[in-house]
């Protein structure tokens, strides 16, 4: 069922992770119809479509959120499903959403480590440990920060300190495949130059990025590859050197 | 500093109350009167910790009164010389009674998706009902007098008892203390209610988390029935009328937040006290029992009005 596609070279690696011929109904409507996608290890690939492309499901799909309904998905070549949230974590897949998924009401230390606290002895958590660590990776790995200590409520951070949060936990958890859902799209244009080329700089640590966005001007700046949806199809695959960023705005305009 | 005082003050205003009405009144500061102020808070102030952790969780729970009334009821029936279980369990029994009604509520919220409100107040009814079939409408008593120990009215080792239910409330209170601000599941419970969008991106099985918490509250409801039960030392079947708001009421006055997020168990059981001190000094100075329930609804509003307020100013709420 699932055919080779035959401009891909032999010799390529095999992909992080691939979708073949995926589809997936939200019952009568299809987002997405017969997808064929790939992430390569240690690239920056921008997701780029209009509203109702299907990017938003396709992330979904990634992050173990919705099931797909037919189709398959491989890591490094092995077939694997991918039922819930946990499944894509333990593939280092991490979606990094601009807010949503802080909470707002806990401190810095606190959202870093949700859903993944260290514990101790009979089950409780190692609040030490967890805050020396959230300023270890707070401190060297996001210099967007101003962050001045975990114990600071997400509340009161600004959008480009929430996405640092956000990024310092897919960071801090090895993550192999960063997920950026509109990852400019509420930061200064100072944030965003520094969200940039953080992504640049764990793509030569090997971390592969994922980029949607509707700024065609920071996805190509950034990104190696770019695939354009449309209606639920790819409508186009290409790496840097085959296209300019005058040829891509024509497609995605024309969308 | 204002952090801390924000924090803890449900106990702030727990200490100057009993300060300003025991200057007041002699009869309060009575070591007899504060003692069974302290007994009669504990039945209100474990259905409180249960509901707190719901409340917290973004949920509500309107059956636990008469889920605390099951409870009772199943525990007294099953100490009666009829079945004549042994009474540790069929404490233990009332205390199951109530964790199933709770897990059902959890199944119902976050499983078949029904809205707390309607899970709960459901339950409440079919709880109501059970109630009185298995006390066929009449209290049941009889029970063998060690079914009396728990709830603290009656002498043990020639002491007076008291301090069984208190001692049983504050353990409880140590235990879902630690549970909330030392394990993973209580971050887990803050974020479901704080955000439950952003929990379940986050990767926390917000659905289990909600079981969870409701299987809780059922089971302390449970438990305070059987204690309730335990001290008036009769199954009654209408022992659970309104007290799903006293508890809920409590958690307010407490310092939980109805929109989630927010909570701590030992403000829940301080505001049970307040309540409680409140009708205490109701009673002392002769002011009618309807009285009390204005004064107690009043407080409640004011706590939530203020609630509201504080959220709008930080921005939290948006109109």
């Amino acid at each position: 069922m699932a055919v080779e596609r035959s401009e891909q070279p032999e010799a390529a690696p095999v992909p992080l992770i691939e979708l073949r011929q995926v589809t997936k109904d939200y019952g009568p409507i299809r987002a997405l119809c017969k997808v064929d996608f790939q992430i390569r290890e240690g690239e920056v690939l921008a997701l780029l479509g209009d509203n109702g492309a299907g990017k938003s499901t396709l992330i979904k799909i990634l992050s173990g959120i919705v099931p797909i309904t037919t189709g398959e998905i491989r890591y490094r070549g092995e077939p694997v499903q991918l039922r819930s949230r946990q499944d894509s974590t333990n593939l280092g897949i991490e979606t990094i959403y601009q807010d949503i998924a802080l909470v707002d009401d806990m401190d810095v230390m606190r959202n870093i480590f949700l859903g993944r606290e260290e514990t101790g002895r009979f089950g409780l958590m190692r609040i030490g440990s967890m805050r020396r660590k959230a300023m270890e990776v707070l401190e060297h790995t996001v210099g967007i920060s101003g962050i001045k200590s975990p114990e600071q409520m997400v509340r009161g951070l600004s959008g480009g300190q929430k996405q640092a949060v956000a990024l310092a936990r897919a960071v801090y958890f090895k993550n192999k495949i960063l997920l950026f859902d509109e990852p400019t799209s509420a930061l200064s244009v100072r944030e965003t130059n520094k969200t940039l080329e953080y992504i640049l700089e764990l793509k030569h640590e090997g971390v592969s990025s994922v980029l949607v966005t509707h700024n065609i001007y920071h996805a190509y700046k950034t990104a190696d590859r770019f695939v354009v949806l449309s209606h639920g199809r790819v409508l186009l695959e290409a790496d840097k050197a085959d296209t300019d960023i005058e040829g891509l705005t024509r497609v995605v305009v024309n969308t | 500093m204002r952090k801390l005082l924000a924090r803890h003050s449900p106990l702030l205003i727990l200490a100057a109350l009993s300060l300003a009405i025991s200057m007041v009144s002699p009869d309060f500061r009575q070591l007899g009167n504060l003692q069974s102020v302290l007994m009669r808070t504990c039945v209100i102030a474990i259905m409180a910790i249960g509901q707190t952790l719901v409340i917290i969780a973004g949920g509500i729970d309107l059956s636990v009164g008469q889920v605390a009334a099951l409870g009772g009821v199943v525990s007294a029936r099953l100490a009666q010389p009829g079945f004549g279980w042994p009474v540790a369990a069929a404490i233990v029994a009332g205390t199951g009674a109530g964790a199933v009604c709770g897990l059902i509520n959890g199944l119902l919220v976050a499983r078949a998706k029904v809205p707390p409100f309607i899970a709960t107040l459901g339950m409440m009814m079919a709880a109501r009902g059970f109630v009185f079939l298995i006390s066929e409408g009449q209290t049941v008593s009889g029970m063998p007098k060690a079914f009396n120990i728990l709830g603290g009215s009656v002498r043990v080792w020639g002491l007076a008892g008291w301090w069984i239910p208190v001692l049983a409330t504050a353990v409880l209170c140590l235990i879902f203390t630690t549970l909330l601000t030392l394990t993973p599941l209580g971050r887990r419970i803050f974020a479901t209610g704080g955000n439950p969008v952003g929990a379940r991106m986050s990767g926390i099985p917000v659905d289990r988390v909600r079981i969870i918490v409701f299987t809780l509250c059922g089971l302390t409801a449970g438990f305070a029935g059987c204690l309730l039960a335990s001290r008036t030392g009769v199954g009654d079947p209408s022992s659970g009328q309104g007290r799903e708001l006293d508890a809920i009421a409590a958690c307010v006055i407490g310092g939980a937040s109805l929109m989630g997020g927010e909570g701590t168990v030992i403000g829940a059981a301080a505001g049970a006290l307040i309540m409680e001190v409140l009708v205490n000094i109701c009673n002392l100075m002769d002011v009618k029992n309807y009285w009390q329930d204005v004064m107690v609804g009043t407080i409640v509003v004011a706590l939530v009005s203020y609630d509201v307020w504080r959220r709008r100013r930080s921005g939290l709420l948006r109109e």
